[in-house]
């Protein structure tokens, strides 16, 4: 183990004298301290903290493979995009060939002030994305779902139509979670939605009917609606609302005995055959006859039917309808009035 | 002295829903949303058992997706180990995950070379 030195002594046209000393590195082998003559050497089995020799040595890192270039450069223009993206999943920048950028650069100093770029982007892995629904993909679900479909009927070809076919609605809401568990009690409401014109009523039958049902029923739609929530499963609410349905139908066809007792605060229109204007016309009518008892009130409207109809008509014009016509209501009232005296002129 | 950002650090946590978005997706904060508190505690856990588990490995916050009944975990991976160790971690973590919170757990990382591809800017 010898120090080598080489000395050069280069002799320039100058004076000067330059020296070029060429060292060679030593060997990294452990020297242990340098051992006199006659001193008695220490055994050591391991190396010892003392003893290192040099700087401590890195070990290298492991080169694995190379990884190669992202796939997008090797992606034809006119590639079928449903089979590189064929499910959901998150952003794969080595997989979309598009330059997507995503952050907030405040400043030059950020990033260059460029855009930043998709690679070990993870705002644009956070996001979700639709590359599982273009429209090349809805075309193959379409596609695969038609063969369990049958064709839009015929004669469902106006709304006319499907009210028709179709008299009543049913309505039920599903919820989706992004939870283990499937179960929503807001699902168990059932709506149903029909005309009254779909069901068969008599006069009476249906005003029971639209105050049995009080405000589930719309005027000016001429719709009932009822909902049922109270039992905890769809099943259970579907069964009650038709429950429900029967019995308000039939229980509207029933006269009941206290039903008799109406007043005509309770009429809901103008009854003129139960009015005392009814009365008042008979009065007349039989002061116009010559002998008045003997004459039956039945026959005398029946002589005079059209200006009974007319007075009859406009004079339940004028107690119903509100306060638009009501201008027109008392004209046309007053004419037939004065036509009904005209009979005595 | 200059300490790297990435731009997770950048954006201040005040900037959520402006010009940051947030890290777990889910519809328990929508309106009559379920099981709120149960989702977030099982954020935390997965987040420290992510942590754990990879060591020194993520180099973004962990993304956490729920869809369906499916939890999806994404995030930024460096390169440190063999291919062959990430996808045992892989299926380890999947197996694992799905175990203990019953519900499929799916892991879509993608690999960065080293932790200085996702800093954006000094301070």
């Amino acid at each position: 183990m010898s120090l080598t030195y080489l000395k050069l002594r280069l002799k320039l046209p100058s004076n000067n004298m330059l020296v070029f000393i060429r060292t060679y590195r030593q060997a990294q082998r452990s020297t242990g301290p340098k051992s006199q003559e006659g001193e008695f050497r220490t055994l050591q089995l391991t190396p010892a903290k003392n003893n290192r020799s040099g700087p401590m040595k890195k070990r290298p890192k492991p080169v694995y493979k190379e990884v190669l270039p992202p796939r997008y450069l090797r992606m034809s223009t006119d590639q079928d995009w449903t089979n590189v993206w064929p499910t959901a999943t998150t952003f794969k920048q080595s997989v979309v060939p598009l330059p997507i950028t995503q952050g907030y650069v405040a400043s030059d100093k950020e990033n260059k002030g460029l855009p930043i770029e998709k690679r070990a982007n993870a705002e644009l892995m956070k996001i979700p994305n639709f590359f599982h629904l273009t429209p090349n993909h809805i075309k193959k679900h379409c596609a695969a779902i038609k063969q369990y479909c049958t064709p839009w009927p015929e004669e469902f070809n106006s709304d006319e139509a499907c009210e028709y076919y179709l008299p009543i609605q049913i309505t039920t809401h599903d919820y989706l979670n992004s939870t283990p568990s499937i179960r929503d009690t807001r699902a168990r409401v059932v709506k149903f939605n029909f005309k009254l014109t779909q069901l068969e009523f008599d006069e009476h039958a249906r005003d029971k009917f639209v105050r049995l049902a009080g405000p589930r029923y719309n005027t000016d739609t001429d719709e009932l609606t009822l909902v049922a929530d109270k039992c905890p499963y769809r099943k259970q609410n579907y069964d009650y609302a038709q429950y429900l349905l029967t019995a308000l139908y039939f229980e509207s066809w029933k006269t009941e005995t206290w039903e008799q007792e109406r007043t005509k605060n309770d009429w809901q229109r103008y009854y003129w055959d139960e009015s005392p204007s009814r009365d008042r016309l008979l009065d007349i009518l039989k002061a116009h006859e010559k002998d008045p008892s003997s004459v039956n009130s039945k026959s005398l409207l029946d002589r005079n039917k059209k200006l009974v109809e007319r007075y009859r008509k406009s004079i339940s014009r004028v107690q119903d309808e509100g306060v638009e016509n009501e201008l027109k209501n008392l004209k046309d009232y007053k004419n037939d009035v004065l036509m009904l005296y005209n009979l005595k002129l | 002295m200059y300490l790297p950002r990435k731009d997770e650090q950048r954006q201040f946590p005040k900037l959520i829903g402006h010009t940051k978005t947030w890290n777990t997706f889910n519809t328990s904060n929508l309106r009559d949303g379920k099981r709120k508190a149960e989702t977030v505690s099982d954020d935390l856990f997965l987040r420290q058992f992510i942590y754990g588990t990879w060591h020194s490995l993520f180099v973004s916050e962990l993304i956490i997706k729920r869809r369906h009944n499916m939890i999806i975990l994404s995030g930024l991976v460096t390169r440190t180990i063999h291919p062959r160790r990430m996808y045992f971690l892989i299926g380890y973590t999947e197996e694992i995950l799905s175990a203990l919170l019953k519900t499929p757990v799916k892991i879509e990382i993608q690999t960065v070379e080293n932790k200085d591809e996702v800093i954006f800017t000094y301070w």
